[in-house]
């Protein structure tokens, strides 16, 4: 909040020259959080009914010569509830301590970790509640990261919620991903679908990214950084909020918000709503997304507070999933906005494989808050999240006929095309039926993940004269469920399907019988963790350190017969270390250091091989290595970050079976290093201007060497992949940013934005470079700049506040590729594309009552 | 403030205006304007298939002659010459790395054995002229300076280095005459003039010149229009004095009269005739005449002179003939004989064919009408039944022309199990390799790999996309048989070398056999026969 408010000294020189004429009366005062008694730079207190004003400077004071006769003085900052002052004359008000407008919102921030910098040695960026409302419109959530440094975000196919997001090179698995402090990263495969958090967008307060290890002292596995995100809690002022948006290719969202305010009884329930829908801008994603959002917190004493939040997002969205060369993308009448994963189905658009996803995860937490006394507080979170749904898929002996050549993008030669160029699902259709004795050749199935988690996370935490001890339990449980289940034979009678072992091959399947494979991947993490800090006027320090036991238990029902599907419990013990130190030179210049060692357990698929119960016994953990130096600069007007980082990932999960012998290679290792710097500057109330540049130099460190020996010692099998020095692929490593935004008018607001992406290298697996002629980077896409521009209205709708917000993005409708993987020659012929979207808009209006 | 924001927006307009993607195109262009190009010199060929025979048509497509008017090839329009050009012209394309097997018609001629059996010697003017001035002035030789006797002097100065069974045909003309001296009269339009000239000034004769055109004459005979005397008994029955005579008195009276006519030409041509030149040999007057008696022929009549002088006279000797002769000679490694190995077919064998008329039996010879072709495979396959297959047989027979030319020839015919003895063909079938690189067809020499402890000429190690040709693309490493190996290696340097018999290769390979090591060998290109 306050990084995001970090604002200089004003006009006040100018404000003050204006009623100069006018007999004065001198007030002053400091205004500071309430809850924290940290000082507000940049709050602002006009007179009512005026444009006259002053704003707090960098240490939260305020000299304000007002008119004589003036009763009142409005004191406001975002986030905090407006304060009126009463007037007797010239004032001194000494402290103003002005109070947060959400219940609960501090302790969740204590239990997320939330940084307040120059304070915590880590880097970090913020994302305010504001930034997000104006400048999100229809990019998918984690694209508000975008300006942030060394993240880079990808809409990727296209699809809603299909947006990946990547930060210092490292990809969703190695990014930790916190709401309201709960992980939220797949047990099994450490991913995030940000499809299943559609309505994010709408709950979240605040959003923070901090780089490196993070401040969370979870055991968590970040090794690019950790999104944090915390969402609305229950209001503090009765309200609401009305919204309604439309934008480009029929999208159109409405949302409604309640609060009923921190009621006198002590309870605050906040309820919201929404739904967005579209036909989507790549042709064949249409989408229908409903979100909602309730809090209900009981403020029970001074001490307690309970705090219940539950947030869900059902929604199902057409996809995209293959990715085609720039010249088949040249060639199709709908050039970048191709999609052959689509087709008409009784003259509907129906997705086809790997282009219909639908998903409903629903979390709940309950929140417990208790103030110990002034030093002590616990704050313990039980959480559940129940997560339904799956993709499209097809499957049978004539599959191909709805398919694509996942590796070309081209269709296969059976592929069956209407001709308009879309699959012909009733085309098939017909081939089912007519197929008799065989049943349908090609059905449409779903492959459901289903899962179930519950976790309890708990912090204690004290403070003893400057150090403050946190400790805590962070305890969880997770069940998912993999299978393929027919969703629709397709015209045909029956299906047939002999991968399960303890059915008959030949038995007649028929809609939601599964198919194909059907197991359970349980994950029981309990964790300790425990960080001392040291605060002192001109530095601060910390250490923290987290160990925990992860079990992975696989239960296969198609593979194995009864009585011997389960696994045993294969555990790890896995555990990481952070210090970090922070020096504050003056009120300007500080500097800080972080390094740590994060010992990280091995994903789900290299511990069960080949998704089967058979045990990788030998599996290595992955190991990350990090540091970073860090500088700050904050003027009045100025402030800017420059850090330095290095990581450094060893021996990635790599399984490989040389001679029948299964070996687990080390050595593939990452070494992801750069300069990160940032910088805001704000002349004036009415001007902010941003800009980011991000350098980085991510590599495979060396080349993987393996070698499988027998009893003699001889040589039998041997690996090798070429990658010393190769470009990790799949997100820009040169990254920049410039934004402005300019109060034009009052209440008018224009805001454009730049954004630039170079040194983006191909995606490729580097386990399957094993062979020194194409060894090298991968292909290397051209750099792209794109301009975001936006304006937002404030005005007055019968006496209620209403602001009209409108966004353009890519205003140049520049052609850029934004996601690649790499072809056999690294050539640009070769390589299979995503482009990023051309133009597109979103207005909306919000009513505030 | 404002300045502020005009900069802002120009430099994200200028950052912005590039078109990210334009070198991304030029790339994507630049990789399928060859394939573009490709795709349009292909469009418009079909691939050959192995094992392809050339057709008619095909032949035609060839720019030498020879190969296009005969429809093959041969040792002077060879296959590696002309077989890549007939089919870059019949748009046809191949894959690349592959040998293709195409079938064609070669035009081998005659096996070595034969050969000589067809090379006609004919006895030319400038070898008669060597012989003796009678030869000479006759053009053929005589019977006291028959062809046997001269042709093996002739053979030795005609050919140069001949090796032992070289066999020739001769064909020379003989005189059935000898001769010791000779003076040799065509009879030409001058000579029958002289004749009708001779009858016109006779008014007992003039009668009978022939009213209209004054050119022929019924005393003689003598036609000089037609040069030729007019032996038609109808002719001359048609005038008075011979009118009433009887046929073979009438021929008598031509003949008598015709050589009267000679005389008097004789005399008019050489009136200072001796009767024997200076070494004293009696001078042969040798005349040469055409007579048309329903049918044309020319005939010969010697005569000798009686009386020199004013009592100038002539005599008629006899006729004589001048036949074509023919013979086979062979070498025997020190001089030139008659070839006497090749079987002739006998009177019995030509009896055995048949003897009514009609047959060749009657007259011990072939003729147009009695094709040998047509009786000497049955002769053979009744003759030689029992025979290896791809068996042999020269046979040499006479084929009849006219009375005077009666052709030595012979064939040679194989045997074959499955359909007996036919005649050798000088055009076999014949197949070769081709291959198709960098658009272009190219004759394979039929070349193998042996390996070998040579010295290389050149030296070099697989790269992944020699591994990628054979089909080893996937560990870019062999672990397949020796032998497989071997072939796959033969394969890779023919696609990367023009190979040449003699040249040796040190090939470096990954050899996968649990581990993957490096395997050196020494190949050496042979021709592969």
């Amino acid at each position: 909040m306050k990084k995001a408010m970090r604002s200089i000294l004003s006009m006040a020189a100018l404000m003050m020259l204006s009623v100069a004429a006018i007999a004065q009366t001198t007030v002053k005062g400091v205004v500071v959080d309430g809850s924290t008694n940290e000082t507000l730079p940049g709050a602002s207190i006009i007179i009512p009914g005026t444009a006259t004003g002053t704003v707090t400077d960098f240490d939260g004071a305020f000299v304000f010569e007002v008119p004589d006769g003036t009763k009142t003085l409005l004191v406001s900052f975002v986030g905090f509830l407006d304060k009126e002052l009463t007037l007797n004359g010239t004032q001194d008000f000494g402290t103003i301590k002005l109070e947060s407008d959400a219940v609960g919102l501090n302790e969740v921030s204590v239990m997320a970790s939330i940084v307040t910098d120059r304070q915590t040695p880590i880097s970090v960026s913020t994302v305010s509640a504001e930034l997000i409302e104006n400048k999100l419109g229809t990019q998918e959530f984690p694209e508000i990261l975008k300006s942030t440094p060394s993240v880079y975000t990808s809409k990727e196919g296209g699809g809603f919620g299909d947006a990946s997001v990547y930060i210092r090179g490292f990809d969703s698995n190695n990014v930790g991903v916190l709401i309201n402090g709960i992980p939220v990263n797949d047990m099994e495969t450490g991913k995030v679908y940000w499809s299943n958090w559609a309505g994010l967008s709408d709950v979240t307060r605040t959003m923070q990214v901090q780089r490196g290890l993070g401040a969370s002292k979870l055991g968590l596995s970040s090794v690019g950084g950790t999104i944090n995100v915390l969402t609305k809690s229950t209001d503090a002022k009765k309200g609401g909020v009305v919204k309604s948006s439309i934008g480009n290719d029929g999208l159109r969202k409405q949302l409604i918000s309640l609060s009923t305010g921190l009621l006198d009884n002590g309870w605050a329930v906040t309820l919201l709503g929404s739904h967005t829908y579209g036909n989507g801008y790549v042709k064949g994603t249409d989408f229908d997304a409903w979100s909602y959002f309730a809090n209900i917190t009981k403020v029970i004493n001074d001490k307690h507070t309970l705090s219940f939040m539950i947030t869900g997002a059902p929604q199902w969205h057409n996809q995209r999933g293959n990715k085609h060369t720039i010249q088949q993308y040249r060639d199709h009448k709908d050039e970048f906005k191709y999609n052959s994963d689509y087709g008409m189905r009784e003259g509907k658009i129906y997705g086809g494989a790997y282009g219909y996803n639908y998903y409903h995860k629903p979390q709940a937490q309950l929140n417990h808050y208790w103030n110990m006394d002034d030093k002590t507080s616990l704050t313990t979170s039980l959480y559940a999240s129940v997560g339904s749904g799956g993709g499209r898929r097809v499957y049978g002996t004539q599959s191909k006929l709805l398919g694509v050549n996942y590796s070309t993008g081209e269709d296969y030669d059976v592929t069956m095309r209407t001709p308009d160029g879309l699959l012909d699902f009733d085309g098939v259709a017909a081939i089912n039926a007519a197929s008799t004795a065989l049943g349908s050749q090609a059905v449409i199935a779903n492959s459901v993940n289903n899962h179930s988690w519950y976790g309890l996370l708990s912090t204690l935490t004290h403070e003893y004269n400057q150090y403050t001890f946190t400790a805590g339990i962070d305890a969880r449980y997770y069940k998912g469920e993999h299978y393929n289940e027919i969703h629709d034979l397709l015209g045909g009678a029956f299906f047939l399907n002999d991968r399960n072992k303890n059915r008959d091959a030949n038995t007649w399947l028929k809609a939601d019988d599964k198919i194909n494979y059907y197991n359970d991947g349980e994950a029981l993490y309990t964790g300790l963790f425990g960080q001392a800090e040291y605060a002192a006027d001109n530095f601060s320090g910390f250490l923290s350190a987290a160990v925990s036991r992860k079990a992975y238990r696989r239960t296969d029902y198609f593979l194995y017969e009864p009585g011997n599907q389960q696994s045993d419990w294969e555990d790890f013990l896995p555990w990481n270390v952070k210090a970090g130190f922070n020096y504050k030179i003056n009120s300007i210049h500080n500097v800080f250091v972080n390094g740590g060692y994060v010992k990280r357990t091995p994903y789900m698929s290299n511990v069960f091989l080949n998704n089967t119960n058979e045990v990788n016994k030998d599996v290595k953990y992955e190991k990350i290595i990090t540091a970073e130096i860090g500088y700050g600069y904050t003027a009045p007007n100025f402030s800017a970050n420059v850090t330095l980082y290095r990581t450094n990932w060893k021996d990635r999960g790599l399984v490989k079976n040389l001679s029948g012998t299964l070996v687990n290679i080390s050595g593939l290792n990452q070494l992801h290093q750069g300069i990160e710097i940032d910088a805001e500057y704000k002349p004036s109330k009415k001007l902010t201007v941003r800009a980011m540049l991000s350098v980085g130099d991510w590599v495979y460190q060396d080349d993987v060497n393996a070698a499988v020996f027998d009893d003699n010692q001889v040589k039998i099998g041997e690996f090798t992949a070429y990658l010393k020095d190769v470009h990790v692929g799949n997100s820009a490593q040169l990254s920049g940013a410039a934004s402005i935004d300019y109060e034009v008018l009052p209440n008018l607001n224009l805001s454009v934005d730049y954004t630039y992406y170079g040194n983006h290298y191909a995606d490729f697996d580097a386990t399957k470079r094993t062979n020194l002629s194409t060894s090298g980077d991968s292909w290397e896409m051209p750099e792209a700049g794109l301009v975001d521009a936006g304006f937002r209205y404030k005005f007055q709708i019968a006496g209620l506040n209403a602001t009209l917000n409108t966004n353009v993005y890519n205003l140049f409708d520049t052609e850029y590729v934004s996601k690649a993987t790499d072809g056999l020659t690294h050539t640009t012929n070769e390589a299979l594309v995503y482009y990023g979207f051309g133009r597109t808009w979103s207005t909306g209006l919000k009513i505030k009552f | 403030m404002k300045k502020l924001l005009y900069m802002a927006s120009f430099l994200a307009l200028v950052f912005t205006s590039c078109d990210p993607m334009e070198d991304a195109y030029d790339e994507v262009d630049a990789a399928n304007a060859q394939k573009v190009i490709d795709a349009k010199f292909f469009s418009d060929k079909t691939v050959i298939e192995t094992g392809y025979t050339l057709t008619e048509e095909d032949y035609a497509l060839s720019s030498n002659e020879t190969v296009s008017s005969y429809k093959n090839f041969s040792g002077s329009a060879t296959v590696a010459d002309y077989l890549p050009e007939i089919l870059t012209n019949k748009k046809l394309y191949g894959e690349a790395g592959v040998e293709y097997t195409v079938n064609y018609n070669f035009y081998r001629g005659y096996s070595d054995a034969f050969a000589g059996y067809k090379m006609k010697h004919e006895v030319s003017q400038a070898e008669y002229d060597v012989v003796n001035d009678v030869v000479k002035t006759l053009g053929a030789y005589t019977s006291n300076f028959s062809a046997s006797s001269q042709i093996p002097t002739l053979l030795e100065a005609a050919v140069s280095n001949p090796v032992k069974g070289d066999v020739l045909r001769i064909e020379a003309l003989q005189a059935s005459k000898s001769i010791d001296a000779i003076k040799y009269l065509v009879m030409g339009a001058d000579e029958y003039t002289v004749i009708i000239d001779a009858v016109k000034a006779d008014d007992a004769k003039k009668h009978l010149v022939e009213a209209k055109y004054g050119t022929s004459e019924y005393y003689y005979g003598a036609n000089s229009y037609n040069k030729n005397y007019d032996a038609r008994t109808s002719k001359w029955a048609a005038y008075d004095a011979y009118k009433n005579m009887a046929e073979n008195d009438l021929k008598d009276l031509i003949y008598d009269r015709m050589v009267e006519s000679m005389i008097l030409v004789l005399k008019n041509k050489y009136p200072d005739a001796t009767i024997q030149d200076a070494s004293g040999n009696e001078i042969t007057y040798v005349v040469k005449y055409d007579v048309y008696d329903g049918s044309a022929s020319t005939k010969y009549l010697r005569f000798k002179c009686t009386a020199e002088g004013d009592a100038l006279d002539f005599a008629r000797l006899g006729s004589m003939y001048i036949n074509s002769v023919y013979e086979f000679y062979a070498y025997d490694g020190t001089s030139w004989g008659v070839e006497d190995t090749v079987y002739r077919l006998t009177s019995d064998d030509y009896d055995a064919m048949g003897t009514d008329s009609g047959y060749p039996g009657k007259y011990n010879n072939f003729s147009t009408s009695d094709e040998p072709a047509h009786y000497l495979p049955v002769w053979l396959n009744n003759t030689y039944k029992y025979e290896e297959d791809g068996a042999t047989k020269i046979v040499a027979y006479i084929l009849y022309h006219n009375a005077g030319d009666k052709e030595l020839l012979a064939s040679e015919y194989t045997f074959s199990k499955e359909k007996g003895w036919y005649l050798t063909p000088t055009t076999v079938v014949g197949s070769s390799l081709v291959a198709y690189k960098d658009k272009t067809w190219l004759f394979v020499p039929p070349i193998k790999f042996v390996v070998s402890e040579k010295a290389a000429t050149v030296t070099f190690t697989l790269s992944s996309d020699d591994y990628a040709f054979v089909g080893n693309s996937q560990y870019g490493n062999f672990d397949e048989d020796e032998a497989v190996v071997l072939e796959k290696l033969a394969k890779i340097i023919k696609n990367n070398y023009e190979v040449a018999v003699g040249d040796v290769y040190a090939v470096t390979y990954k050899y996968y056999n649990g581990s993957v090591n490096d395997v050196t060998v020494i190949l050496e290109a042979v021709e592969d026969i």
